[in-house]
């Protein structure tokens, strides 16, 4: 059994841990009694620099930035152009009224060309101020849809996220470390949260290389009837790996990682052993 | 700490749990005086980080607007908005801080000196933020070098212990024990602070 004290020491090593995954959800997945003091204990780490002073137009620049992305679950709002003034049309001289042929006409066509070229210089302003729109409009509709794409991938990334967390944040949740077979303290490491009442689980995997071509890690649970295979692990460069699921087979007792041939589709495990649990499981 | 500076500080944290609040109601006022609240703490902690002011500013604009984004989903009962806040922040400058790759001079800037000091000018959240920077770095001061390094690399850097362990030439055993200690010291001095952010 363990003692309070180093209840405490895991969960502080747990969070100083979390801190690497740089996802600070992972950090707040972490909370619930003491758990969530250690976490504003480090938190408090931000105050020991002298506070910093940002320029003005960084303020101006979130504001216009989320004036112009909605709140998520908010309509976007409309682009309209803007509507033009109010004309004054150029006074038409009606043709009764003109006056006789050569001088009336003369001051007809003086009229006619000044109300023209009022009206060219009018209608030029006219079309240099909803050019002006147009590009402005233009600006933001090439910058929309990679907002709008942005914010659709994170919006899947961190509801994946809020599943998983809703695992490890659970408060009948137990964690499970695994450790390299042969417990080099600086090969891999793993730990599988298990949520006792639905028997949920969540493996998250970290420093494994890798595997070569050809080659590919999959997890196996270790039953009273057995090996049951739990699927393949993906691990990236300098990321950790995680696999879900809903469920465990029944009567688990363990679980570890091997390393399988990736063309023959692994149904037993193979000898090689990377990451074993560290304990058993007691649900 | 006197009942008074309790009474203030309370009184903060209610006032920014209020203010998160409307942020996710859409209010860009309350999201503005967020920022006029806590800019100052960010800005610093992002450029201890990454240690480009620039840069620092960057990361200040995506944090803010993350929060405008996500304010719905802040759950008082996991962190106080400060440290919610914090660990958004630090996420952001440690993600972009491996995409430049510069862990190696990260590590150099921790060792040079510190930025000069820039006070921000408003009256009370200064005195209480200054209290609480005093009570810090008393906290720090009475840590051993070595833990106090070791807390450094990973909380301005994130790095895994085992990373801290590789390029310290540190033995594993040794971080872990040094962090741990330095977590264990940190939070029985500071835990007045804790206990109001709970």
């Amino acid at each position: 059994m363990t003692s309070p004290e180093s209840e405490h020491d895991q969960a502080i090593e747990r969070l100083i841990d979390a801190l690497a995954s740089t996802d600070h959800e992972t950090v707040l997945a972490h909370t619930g009694d003491d758990e969530r003091a250690h976490a504003e204990a480090l938190a408090l780490l931000a105050y020991a620099e002298p506070e910093a002073v940002p320029a003005p137009s960084t303020r101006d620049a979130i504001l216009r930035a989320v004036s112009d992305t909605p709140v998520a679950d908010r309509p976007a709002p409309v682009a309209t152009l803007p509507q033009p003034e109010p004309t004054t049309t150029a006074e038409v001289i009606p043709l009764a009224s003109r006056r006789p042929a050569s001088t009336g006409l003369t001051w007809a066509l003086a009229a006619m060309l000044v109300a023209s070229l009022a009206g060219l210089a009018f209608f030029a302003g006219q079309v240099g101020a909803h050019r002006q729109t147009i590009e402005d409009l233009q600006a933001r509709q090439a910058f929309a849809p990679d907002l709008a794409g942005r914010l659709t991938g994170l919006e899947k990334e961190l509801e994946l996220t809020r599943q998983r967390l809703d695992l490890a944040s659970s408060i009948a949740r137990q964690v499970y470390p695994m450790r390299t077979a042969s417990d080099d303290q600086r090969g891999p490491r793993g730990v599988m949260f298990v949520c006792g009442q639905h028997q949920r689980w969540l493996l998250s995997v970290k420093g494994l290389e890798p595997a070569e071509a050809g080659f590919e890690y999959h997890l196996w649970f270790d039953t009273d009837e057995g090996p049951i295979d739990g699927g393949v692990v993906q691990v990236g460069i300098n990321q950790l790996a995680e696999r879900h699921a809903m469920s465990m087979p029944l009567k688990t007792n363990g679980f570890y990682l091997t390393r399988e041939r990736a063309d023959i589709g692994a149904t037993a495990p193979s000898e090689e052993r990377v990451l074993v649990s560290d304990r058993a499981i007691d649900i | 700490m006197t009942a008074a500076q309790a009474e203030d500080r309370a009184r903060s944290s209610q006032i920014d749990a209020a203010l998160i609040r409307r942020v996710a109601n859409g209010d860009q006022g309350a999201l503005a005086e967020l920022y006029d609240r806590f800019s100052g703490l960010l800005l610093a902690l992002a450029r201890r980080v990454l240690n480009s002011t620039s840069d620092a500013e960057e990361v200040l604009q995506e944090v803010f607007v993350q929060v405008w984004n996500q304010a719905k989903r802040y759950d008082g009962r996991r962190s106080s908005v400060s440290t919610w806040l914090v660990l958004i922040t630090r996420s952001r400058a440690i993600d972009r801080l491996r995409s430049r790759q510069v862990k190696d001079r990260t590590l150099g800037a921790l060792q040079q000196e510190k930025p000069n000091e820039h006070t921000s000018p408003e009256g009370m959240r200064s005195v209480l933020w200054g209290q609480r920077r005093k009570r810090l770095r008393e906290a720090l001061a009475e840590l051993p070098d070595a833990q106090r390094h070791v807390l450094d690399l990973a909380f301005y850097s994130g790095m895994t212990q085992s990373e801290i362990a590789d390029s310290t030439g540190i033995p594993l055993g040794t971080v872990k024990t040094r962090t741990l200690l330095a977590m264990k010291k940190l939070r029985k001095s500071l835990q007045d602070e804790i206990r109001e952010l709970l």
